[in-house]
């Protein structure tokens, strides 16, 4: 095949001209590193973001109760406690809704031996962790019974776990909360950051009832601060919340045309805006970074344009000697194709080299997909095909004697 | 002497001209006519000088001949293919397989070194590695410059480098050789050398050549003269006939041979 004959031709010429076949590919080469870096960064802040929906749970709905209003002075959401266990099981009936967990949270201190740690205590049912995709990695979580029993028993977060006990297993010892015993049940896995940025393993949890009546005891038993909610799927996660919404108002019998008293937040859509607003971030930077390459494309075809020009005589020479048109074409396509492919190779190598820099660096998580280098490649390929195509064509289209005579 | 030596070829026809015609276009309608209307054909076995002053065409009718170009009126029959109608790739082919070009410049690749601007039509016309590489190490060796192959052109005298050519051009034996001055940047003794290797193919191989030359002193080593005045062929018959004695020989000068 004549095809690996004619690339030898190709790389002799650009062997012939090595600075300006190295300059030339510079241009690809900052094209496709920017591409990588960019995407990589991009990558990066999306997996960032996805990993801290996903350690928020899935379809979930979070029930405030409503704001307290006295004498025109409004407190926040949740502040004001009308919502009960109660309203937690009646949500729990609602079909659609396969767990409801009611929430109340303090912050108070823990002291296991001379350490101590003031943390959020959050009274929860076993059905909290379920709906949070929450787990221990040692021991385990209270259960029902403990619930209904008022048990003094605590599983501490990872950040917890290390304040009060160093390198030393927490599962079995008993720490204080408020001068009582607890026994810890369990060690959470570590979960990261939440999506605003709070350490989320900075928690330790009780059962709810433990929590209302011995730790935050307060002026209304049974009230809850908030419930999450899951829906057993997304897709019907708009009709579950209308059917919560329908059910409070109902329970807490608040009139056609009055305020509730409570608020039903669609944490997965939220997430989701989240995510796609780092996704059209990091389309943004492939975008950006993509000017460069195509600037790098124009490089090329400019380069090569001049390289035909200057080389008339040689073409009309190949000609004369029996070169067909496609051979020519063929030639000088491959140069611009050898450039594009060895400088997006360099690139690809300088942008994750760049990348690894970055995260080192910045201290910025930063994620190389096979995609985006198979993208770099497809891209730089397209880019050597496309801007090589014109000058190749011109060489080819060369009247053999206007190509002899050219001096 | 000469006349037997033709007769015994077996007299096929290469070159077939018929009312041979090339005329350009100029913006509107207008047409400058360059040939008009040559006959002439050349046998297997001939070495013809084509002969005349600058703007009579003979250049035109190079390039028709060597397939470069086509005729805009008439027949040219190469080895009995009409190439009026031929796409610019089927030319290329002709030129691969039946014709090998010496230009006056020599027209060397300067990147390449001598074995491989040797080669390089073997190239095109899809020949292997390992066989290229022996037939231009033969090739050179046929115009003793075996010892060269590695040499870039321009390490070599012009003499040399249009040695190589002619190497090159015979690379896919073709049915005809085609000079274009192949002596008008060589001094006089080189020019000899170079036109007695010319002689030396035509006679030893029955090689065909055509010879493009305004210089008589150069049209005297052909054996047959085809003067081109104006477009038109002036005069077409035996070189010893139409110039008179050969070189050496102290005989007048023909055309303008200017040294």
């Amino acid at each position: 095949m004549i095809l690996g004959e004619i690339l030898a031709e190709a790389l002799q010429a650009m062997g012939s001209n090595q600075l300006r076949t190295a300059l030339t590919m510079l241009g690809m080469i900052i094209g496709v590193g920017a591409v990588m870096l960019m995407l990589a960064v991009g990558e990066g802040v999306q997996f960032m973001v996805n990993t801290s929906i996903a350690s928020m749970g899935s379809n979930l709905f979070i029930v405030l109760s409503g704001s307290s209003s006295a004498g025109g002075l409004r407190g926040g959401g949740g502040t004001l406690p009308t919502l009960t266990v109660g309203d937690a099981q009646a949500i729990g009936e609602v079909s659609g809704v396969s767990d409801v967990a009611p929430i109340v949270f303090g912050t108070t201190q823990l002291v296991y031996g001379p350490s101590n740690w003031t943390t959020s205590v959050v009274g929860a049912n076993p059905a909290y962790f379920r709906v949070r995709d929450w787990f221990p990695v040692d021991g385990t979580v209270f259960m029902d019974s403990d619930v209904r029993s008022v048990t003094r028993v605590v599983v501490l977060g990872q950040t917890v776990a290390r304040a009060l006990f160093g390198d030393e297993n927490p599962v079995g010892k008993t720490i204080r909360i408020k001068n009582s015993p607890y026994l810890v049940l369990g060690l959470l896995e570590a979960k990261g950051q939440s999506l605003d940025g709070r350490d989320q393993d900075d928690s330790a949890f009780v059962p709810l009832t433990t929590a209302q009546r011995q730790l935050f005891g307060n002026q209304f038993p049974g009230m809850v601060r908030f419930m999450m909610v899951e829906a057993a799927s997304q897709e019907i996660m708009d009709r579950v919340e209308k059917e919560i919404v329908d059910l409070l108002r109902e329970r807490h019998r608040i009139r056609e045309g009055q305020e509730e008293d409570f608020s039903v937040r669609n944490l997965t859509a939220l997430a989701q805006t989240a995510s796609g607003a780092t996704k059209a971030l990091s389309a943004m930077l492939g975008a950006i970074a993509s000017v460069s390459l195509l600037v790098g494309g124009i490089g090329i075809m400019n380069i090569m344009l001049v390289s035909v020009t200057e080389r008339t005589r040689e073409i009309g020479i190949r000609l004369a000697i029996g070169a067909r048109r496609r051979h020519i074409l063929l030639q000088f396509l491959l140069e611009a194709l050898i450039i594009s492919l060895a400088g997006s190779f360099i690139g690809a190598l300088l942008g994750v080299g760049g990348a690894w820099l970055v995260s080192t660096l910045a201290e910025l998580t930063v994620v190389i997909t096979a995609w985006s280098l198979l993208l770099a490649f497809g891209v730089a390929a397209a880019v050597g095909v496309f801007f090589g195509f014109y000058p190749a064509r011109k060489a080819a289209e060369l009247h053999p004697i206007e190509a002899l005579r050219y001096q | 002497m000469l006349c037997t030596n033709l007769s015994k070829m077996s007299a096929k026809i290469i070159i077939q001209a018929i009312d041979l015609r090339k005329s350009y276009a100029f913006g509107e309608g207008e047409t400058l006519a360059v040939l008009h209307g040559l006959n002439f054909r050349i046998e297997a076995g001939e070495f013809v000088a084509i002969m005349g002053p600058s703007g009579s065409g003979k250049s035109t009718l190079m390039n028709i001949l060597g397939c470069l170009d086509v005729p805009s009126g008439g027949r040219y029959l190469l080895n009995d293919a009409d190439t009026a109608h031929m796409r610019p790739d089927q030319l290329a082919e002709l030129r691969n397989r039946w014709i090998g070009f010496v230009f006056q410049g020599f027209n060397l690749l300067p990147r390449k070194n001598v074995e491989d601007n040797v080669a390089l039509p073997l190239l095109y016309a899809g020949v292997g590695k390992a066989e290229r590489r022996r037939k231009a190490a033969e090739l050179l060796f046929r115009v003793g410059l075996d010892q060269r192959a590695r040499h870039r052109p321009n390490q070599l005298s012009g003499g040399q480098q249009q040695r190589v050519a002619i190497a090159r051009a015979l690379a896919n034996n073709p049915k005809l050789i085609l000079a274009d001055e192949p002596t008008g940047n060589l001094d006089t003794q080189t020019s000899g050398e170079i036109m007695a290797l010319f002689q030396e193919l035509n006679r030893g191989q029955g090689q065909t050549i055509v010879l493009v030359t305004h210089e008589a002193d150069v049209a005297r080593h052909a054996r047959r003269l085809i003067h081109i005045v104006d477009g038109r062929i002036a005069e077409d018959g035996p070189v010893a006939e139409l110039l008179g004695p050969p070189v050496g020989a102290g005989g007048e000068r023909a055309g303008e041979g200017t040294r």
